[in-house]
C-alpha cells in the first residue's frame, strides 16, 4: 500500500488538503466527454493446478521433511501390530494378545479411513467437477480471474466494451461507476471499488458528423473493482445487449486492438 | 505522685554481642539475596509454546520414535540440490514478473490521473482523495478444491483451549 502513496500523487494530495470541503464538481468545461468505466473482475475461486516444477519440488521438500521427523502413533501401532503377528504366528501367543488381536489393527483402521474418503468423494465431489460452459456465467473459469464485457452501444454502433456511462455533473467518477454497475449489472452482485483514482484511461474521437455538444471525442476512465459474492448474477439493465465473464487471454479476441492495448495496461493476469 | 503505675515496669535491655548482630543481619541479607536470585532466574525462563514444545510422552518414547538414518545416494542428494537452484530461479522470475506489473499498473494510474487532471481539475481533486473504506482490505483466497452445493456440515463447535501465560 506504500507504493500508492508515492511520488507525484503524495506531493499533489498535499496541495489538495485544504480544499476537503468541495462542494460536488460542476459542470466540466473541456472537450472530451468524460466516460466512467467499470472494470469488473471475479478472482479465482479454486487454486490453479501445480505446474511440474511446483510438484517435483513439492514431492521433494515433503520427503524431506518426513525423513527429518519422529515416527507419528500411526507408524507405531503399525510396527507394534506387525511384531505381534509374527509372535502369534510362532504360536507363542497368550491370552493377552489374543485379546489384541480382535482389535482393529493399525492397518485396518487406515483402510476404513481411506474408503471413508473414497466414499465422500464420490458422492460430492463428482458434483463438482463438472465444469461450468457458460460463458454467461460467473461460476465458469474457477481457476482463473475473470472481467465482464458488455454489448453497448458506442455511438452508432453496438460493440464489446467494459461497461460505460457518460460522468454527470454534480457527482464524482466513481461514484458514476457506482452507479453503472447498478445499472448495468442490477443490485445481485456485490461489488468493491479498489479506490478513489481510476486504472487506466481510453481516448477516442467521435466521427466528424456526429461531434455534437461541442465535444471531439470522449476519453474513459477505468475503475477497478472486484466482486464480492461469488453466486451473484448479472441482471442486464436496459442498455445491455448482451454479457459475458471472460479470462484475460479472452478479451484480445473479444475487444478492438486499440481499446485491449489500454486495458493491457492495468489487468493483472493470472498465468 | 499521680503516675500511672498500671504499666509493667520495663524490661531490662540485655546487652547482644555486636558480633551476634553481625551474624544476624548476614543471615536476613544472604536469605534476600537468595530470593533474588530465585526470582530472577524465573523471569528469565521463556513462555512455553505449546505447539512447539515435544509432548513429554514423546521424549520418553524417543529410542522408539527416532527413524534411522538413510544414507543418501549422490545422484540423490545432486537432484534435490539441482531441484533447489531451478525452483529459487523459479521463485525470482515470478517474483520480477510481480514487481513488473505494479510498475505498469502505478504508471497507468498516474496517466489517467494526469488525464483527468488536464480535463477536469474538481473531478482529479476529488480522484487523488484517500479511500478510508478500502484498508483494511480483506480479501477471500483461493481454495484447493471447488465448493460444493448445499454441502450439511457436521455439527459441532470449536473450544479454543490454548493457555494463557501472563
Amino acid at each position: 500500500m506504500a507504493l500508492i502513496l508515492r511520488g507525484s500523487v503524495r506531493a499533489l494530495q498535499a496541495a489538495a488538503q485544504h480544499i476537503a470541503s468541495r462542494s460536488m464538481s460542476s459542470v466540466a468545461a473541456g472537450k472530451w466527454q468524460i466516460v466512467g468505466s467499470a472494470c469488473i473482475t471475479r478472482p479465482p475461486v479454486v487454486c490453479p493446478p501445480m505446474t511440474s516444477l511446483e510438484q517435483q519440488y513439492y514431492e521433494m521438500i515433503t520427503t524431506i521433511e518426513e525423513e527429518n521427523s519422529l515416527k507419528s502413533d500411526h507408524e507405531i501401532r503399525v510396527e507394534q501390530d506387525r511384531i505381534n503377528l509374527e509372535i502369534m504366528k510362532t504360536g507363542e501367543a497368550d491370552e493377552l494378545d489374543l485379546e489384541e488381536a480382535s482389535k482393529q489393527t493399525a492397518i485396518e483402521f487406515e483402510d476404513s479411513c481411506l474408503e471413508e474418503l473414497k466414499s465422500f468423494e464420490s458422492t460430492h465431489l463428482d458434483k463438482v467437477n463438472h465444469e461450468v460452459k457458460d460463458i454467461k456465467s460467473i461460476n465458469r473459469a474457477l481457476e482463473r480471474s475473470l472481467i465482464l464485457v458488455v454489448k453497448q452501444k458506442v455511438g452508432a454502433a453496438e460493440e464489446w466494451v467494459f461497461p460505460h456511462t457518460p460522468w454527470q455533473p454534480g457527482e464524482t467518477l466513481r461514484q458514476t461507476c457506482e452507479r453503472l454497475v447498478q445499472e448495468t449489472c442490477g443490485s445481485d452482485l456485490k461489488v468493491k471499488f479498489l479506490g478513489n483514482a481510476p486504472c487506466g484511461f481510453y481516448k477516442y474521437k467521435y466521427p466528424k458528423t456526429v461531434r455534437k455538444e461541442g465535444f471531439i471525442g470522449a476519453k474513459v476512465f477505468f475503475y477497478k473493482c472486484q466482486v464480492r459474492n461469488k453466486d451473484g448474477s448479472v441482471i442486464p439493465g436496459t442498455n445491455i445487449v448482451d454479457h459475458q465473464w471472460l479470462t484475460q487471454d479472452e478479451l484480445d479476441t473479444r475487444l478492438k486492438q486499440s481499446y485491449a492495448k489500454s486495458i493491457s495496461k492495468f489487468l493483472v493476469s493470472d498465468r | 505522685m499521680e503516675r500511672d503505675c498500671r504499666a509493667e515496669p520495663l524490661k531490662k535491655k540485655k546487652r547482644i554481642d555486636p558480633m551476634i548482630i553481625r551474624q544476624k543481619e548476614e543471615r536476613r541479607k544472604k536469605k534476600i539475596e537468595k530470593m533474588i536470585r530465585r526470582l530472577e532466574k524465573n523471569a528469565g525462563q521463556l513462555k512455553p509454546i505449546d505447539e512447539l514444545e515435544v509432548p513429554h510422552a514423546v521424549v520418553q518414547q524417543m529410542d522408539i520414535r527416532k527413524r534411522q538414518k538413510v544414507t543418501m545416494r549422490e545422484e540423490v542428494a545432486e537432484q534435490r540440490a539441482q531441484l533447489t537452484k531451478q525452483w529459487s530461479q523459479y521463485k525470482f522470475e515470478q517474483h520480477q514478473k510481480e514487481v513488473t506489473v505494479l510498475k505498469k499498473i502505478i504508471v497507468a494510474r498516474d496517466q489517467a490521473l494526469e488525464e483527468l487532471r488536464q480535463e477536469s481539475e474538481d473531478l482529479w481533486l476529488e480522484a487523488i482523495q484517500v479511500d478510508h473504506v478500502l484498508l483494511p482490505f480483506k480479501a477471500k483466497g483461493p481454495v484447493a478444491t471447488s465448493p460444493i452445493k448445499d454441502y450439511d456440515t457436521p455439527d459441532g463447535e470449536y473450544y479454543n483451549i490454548t493457555k494463557k501465560w501472563d
